[in-house]
């Protein structure tokens, strides 16, 4: 009896395979062929790729920090007057903060706020020094970084002064408890 | 054929993930002979359909670690034969039949035997034309959708349609004339397959 090919096809479908391949000569392809193509998982690739990515992230950051820390530019690598004006006002400012060093109140208000004005005045000086770095020969740069050791001096008179007037009022205190 | 349980076969995918060499060669056991005669019907040559076979499985093993659902692995693996022969069908240059005769309708033509032996319908399949073959393997035993086949072979949809109503009217044909020459003294069945 006659029936549609397509639906004797769909019946026999799983008789059809009916001839058998060279299995070992293909599982010895299939073996060879894994060995030879044998590559790494994906995920190894992506972290391999995100360890150089950091690696060198962290290489050129360090690097361009070396860097900058290594040359570090003072007055005196620009010009061997202002390193001489810097250096006059260096000892200046040196033997006037010995002077004060010695004699430092502990407590007082007005001594305490003479004394942060030079910490912040330091951190401004740091900051000259990288504009400095940065732009080498500026006037502006220069003039600024010079007139901190004047404003400094000035500060460290300040402090001599508030210890002084300290001093006078701490024997009047002394003679009032007699 | 020695039958692996869905269980087992799962836990042979599971192996096959971690490169494990005796649960790809299970897995190989299991599949080859099938995805062999697949590849026969859809080449027509012995040696393309061992060299898709072979490349198949080392793909198959190779991204086996991308298959999720664990037991779809026959199917997966069915499809990646599939794309390896289109793959080598492209190469060629596909020459489809022009049979001005045969109309593009069902016919008592593509009627045959309902007793035909399964070997003579495979042996007339890789006989047919490059093309048509393709078209009418995908079709009726892949169960492609016409549009997919266009799509994979680079034809229109409507040529795949016309295409695989004629290369079942051309088996049927064969089928049907190797059947009458039997019926006439001849044992043709066992030299059809040999050939």
């Amino acid at each position: 009896m006659k029936k549609d090919l397509e639906k004797i096809l769909l019946e026999k479908r799983l008789k059809l395979d009916m001839e058998e391949p060279e299995n070992d000569l293909v599982w010895e392809g299939i073996r060879s062929g894994l060995q030879k193509k044998s590559k790494l998982p994906d995920w190894f690739w992506k972290v391999a790729a995100i360890f150089i990515f950091v690696v060198s992230a962290t290489y050129f950051i360090a690097n361009e920090r070396s860097q900058k820390q290594v040359v570090v530019l003072t007055l005196a690598d620009i010009s061997k007057d202002l390193g001489t004006q810097e250096q006059t006002l260096k000892q200046q400012v040196n033997l006037k903060w010995e002077e004060v060093e010695k004699q430092l109140p502990d407590n007082n208000p007005e001594i305490q706020f003479l004394l942060q004005q030079l910490n912040d005045m330091d951190a401004i000086y740091n900051s000259y020094q990288k504009d400095l770095n940065r732009t080498l020969d500026n006037e502006p740069v220069i003039q600024a970084m010079l007139d901190y050791y004047e404003k400094k001096i000035r500060i460290i008179n300040r402090l001599l002064m508030e210890i002084e007037k300290q001093k006078q009022v701490e024997p009047e205190m002394e003679f009032e408890h007699i | 054929m020695e039958v692996i349980s869905n269980q087992s076969e799962q836990k042979l995918v599971r192996l096959c993930k971690k490169n494990d060499a005796k649960a790809q060669y299970k897995l190989y056991k299991q599949y080859s002979k099938g995805m062999y005669n697949l590849a026969l019907r859809m080449t027509g040559d012995q040696n393309e359909a061992e060299d898709i076979l072979q490349d198949a499985f080392i793909k198959a093993f190779q991204e086996v670690h991308k298959l999720k659902n664990e037991k779809a692995f026959g199917g997966w693996l069915r499809r990646i034969v599939v794309n390896h022969c289109i793959d080598s069908t492209r190469k060629k240059k596909l020459v489809f039949i022009e049979m001005e005769k045969i109309k593009d309708q069902h016919t008592e033509m593509d009627g045959v035997e309902e007793s035909i032996d399964p070997g003579l319908i495979h042996a007339m399949i890789k006989k047919l034309p490059d093309g048509a073959r393709e078209i009418l393997v995908l079709r009726a035993l892949e169960g492609y959708k016409h549009a997919e086949i266009g799509e994979q072979l680079g034809i229109s949809e409507s040529t795949a349609k016309t295409q695989y109503f004629r290369a079942k009217q051309l088996l049927a044909k064969m089928l049907n004339d190797w059947n009458n020459e039997e019926r006439s003294g001849k044992n043709i069945v066992g030299e059809a397959i040999k050939a």
